[in-house]
């Protein structure tokens, strides 16, 4: 368990202000935010590298505020790994271990061993790439068997067949020690393929946090939903029947929404894209057509809107293909009512 | 214009190496191997070749002792009036060096002065008077390039150690000092070199008595102010080959730090 309550932190001319979140035991947090926003000052407070201001940190049951970092138990693994340059993969391993203790070599056997890096123990971290060093700073600071994990950024730097390889390892990690981990980072994706609970950070104050779908499915505003990566932002009218109508299309939003204007947050993937035969939904022109990695984003304008901010729709080529979408395509299109969040109400 | 440019900034640094290397080599040419051996298996420069290797390797060792926890306070921990402890610290080393000794000199005029007489302290024209005036200088040097050392290496690595249940004592002695060795034993080099160097405050402080307070500088000093240049040349080519061999070493060793 880690909860922070209400932490301020100064440093310079930055601070946190005010930080409070709670992380159930065995729970995987993950924090997202820009460069800047203070999240790694926000680690290095809960593993005690920071003095604060005020507030407190609590971790396995205990009141952490006032201890030095080497009563914490705390694993602790930063940005820049920050290997001890003149030990061996090994002794870095082994570092947090009591040097009396018996066991100490199978304890990095084991550690080795579930982290695949057995065959490094001999090398220096100078030696090592990305991935190899991420692992062995991660075996490191598991080794201590510490309760609780704080992670800075591990993917960062890592190509992209190496930042999967990391994913599976944190996931078994977690999966297998039960360690609570605490993870913050600027990508969104990172968040959403390991972490259950999920914190928006941003100029030193978290602007929402709880479990992920909460967070990921209903921002609390503007600022949260760009930040967990809401693709249409749109702003919606509702009128005397509670008919909601954004960028031309009828939403169906939730019921009982008084007449006004609201912020309505819709994921491209709740966009269903028929074909113009189909005859169900309401009727759309695609305006552009963007390549992504795992699918296509169409920008899709309704009739008589074609200088509006359209509708974005994800679609799989295959799909794509299927019902001929291109640039200028008629289709139709249904928005899925349980994928439109009001965040505001005007 | 980049051929000129080029050619003018190597032109001047190629003009300063040559000065240098005709000073050195007047040096070296100025005695036949024959008088200089003659006058380095003299007596009286064994003992200031003697006197200077001791004094100067207990002034590096008392140095080196205060500058580690000082040069690391000042690296690491946030301290009141830094600009100014960083400025005194400073101080000996462009200060003119008889003016150190002049000071030293000073202070015994003072009630501090009467105290260190009446303990015993009376260092003036003594060889602890050496290895102090000596040590004024060489620990702010020792200081300076420690300091150098440890700002190169990644406070982060401490952090991460204590995270791992370190004491920061316990961090020092594992993370930090073998990570300076190299740096420290240049530091010390250097510092030695600079002590067996000096003159000045020695001058002032110790005075210049034959057989007492006799280190290398002075005897060349007195061996120049009688008109022995031949024993005052040979002494001095022992003194380069001291300190092109330190900064050779200090250089192998990867020492940091601007040399004074």
């Amino acid at each position: 368990m880690i909860r922070v309550s209400d932490l301020r932190v100064s440093t310079g001319s930055f601070r946190l202000r005010g930080m409070s979140l709670d992380l159930p035991t065995g729970a995987y947090g993950a924090i997202v935010g820009p460069t800047g926003a203070g999240k790694t000052l926000l680690l290095e407070a809960i593993a005690g590298l920071q003095p604060m201001d005020s507030g407190a940190v609590f971790a396995h049951g205990e009141d952490l505020s006032s201890a030095p970092p080497e009563h914490r138990r705390l694993g602790y693994v930063p940005q820049d790994r920050a290997l001890f340059p003149h030990m061996s993969v090994a002794r870095n391993i082994a570092f947090g271990l009591d040097d009396r203790a018996p066991d100490n070599s199978s304890r990095v056997s084991n550690l080795v061993g579930e982290l695949g890096i057995a065959h490094l123990v001999d090398r220096r971290p100078s030696t090592l790439s990305g991935g190899e060093a991420q692992r062995v700073a991660l075996a490191r600071a598991l080794a201590p068997d510490p309760p609780a994990l704080l992670l800075d950024e591990p993917l960062t730097g890592l190509d992209p067949a190496t930042r999967l390889d990391m994913i599976s390892v944190l996931r078994n990690v977690h999966r297998s020690m039960g360690t609570t981990i605490l993870h913050v980072t600027h990508e969104m994706e990172e968040a959403l393929a390991l972490a259950d609970h999920l914190g928006v950070i941003r100029g030193g104050r978290i602007l929402q946090w709880g479990p992920l779908d909460s967070v990921y499915d209903h921002p609390m505003d503007e600022s949260v939903a760009r930040s967990v990566g809401v693709d249409n932002l749109l702003r919606a009218k509702v009128d005397r029947a509670g008919r909601m109508v954004a960028a031309g299309f009828d939403l169906r939003g939730p019921n009982g929404l008084s007449p006004g204007s609201a912020l309505v947050a819709i994921r491209a993937g709740n966009v269903l894209v028929m074909s113009a035969e189909s005859g169900r939904g309401q009727p759309a022109r695609v305006s552009s057509v963007r390549r992504r990695s795992r699918d296509l984003l169409l920008r899709l304008l309704a009739p008589g809107e074609e200088d509006g901010e359209g509708l974005l729709a994800s679609i799989s080529p295959a799909a794509a293909r299927e019902i001929g979408v291109r640039e200028g395509a008629d289709v139709r299109v249904a928005v899925d009512t349980e994928g439109v969040h009001v965040i505001g109400r005007r | 214009m980049n051929r000129a440019f080029r050619a003018g900034a190597i032109g001047m640094l190629a003009t300063f190496a040559s000065l240098v290397a005709i000073l050195v080599g007047a040096d070296l040419l100025y005695l036949d191997p024959a008088t200089l051996w003659n006058e380095i298996a003299d007596a009286e420069t064994l003992f200031a070749i003697r006197l200077s290797l001791i004094t100067a390797s207990v002034t590096t060792a008392l140095a080196m002792a205060l500058a580690l926890p000082a040069a690391y306070a000042l690296s690491r921990f946030k301290i009141p009036f830094a600009g100014v402890v960083d400025t005194l610290i400073d101080l000996p080393i462009v200060l003119p060096p008889l003016l150190i000794g002049f000071s030293l000199l000073v202070v015994y005029q003072t009630t501090l002065g009467d105290l260190l007489v009446a303990g015993g302290l009376d260092l003036r024209y003594s060889v602890p008077g050496i290895v102090l005036a000596q040590f004024l200088v060489a620990a702010a040097f020792a200081i300076r390039t420690l300091k150098a050392t440890f700002d190169s290496i990644d406070p982060r690595l401490e952090e991460v150690a204590r995270t791992l249940g370190a004491t920061p004592a316990r961090a020092f002695i594992r993370v930090v000092l073998p990570l300076a060795r190299r740096g420290m034993v240049a530091g010390a080099v250097m510092t030695w070199a600079r002590a067996i160097g000096e003159f000045g405050p020695i001058l002032i402080f110790c005075g210049a008595t034959r057989w007492r307070t006799e280190v290398l500088p002075i005897a060349i000093w007195l061996d120049f102010s009688v008109g022995k240049i031949e024993a005052a040349m040979a002494l001095a080519v022992i003194m380069l080959a001291i300190s092109t061999l330190s900064l050779v070493a200090f250089k192998r060793l990867g020492g940091q730090g601007y040399l004074w």
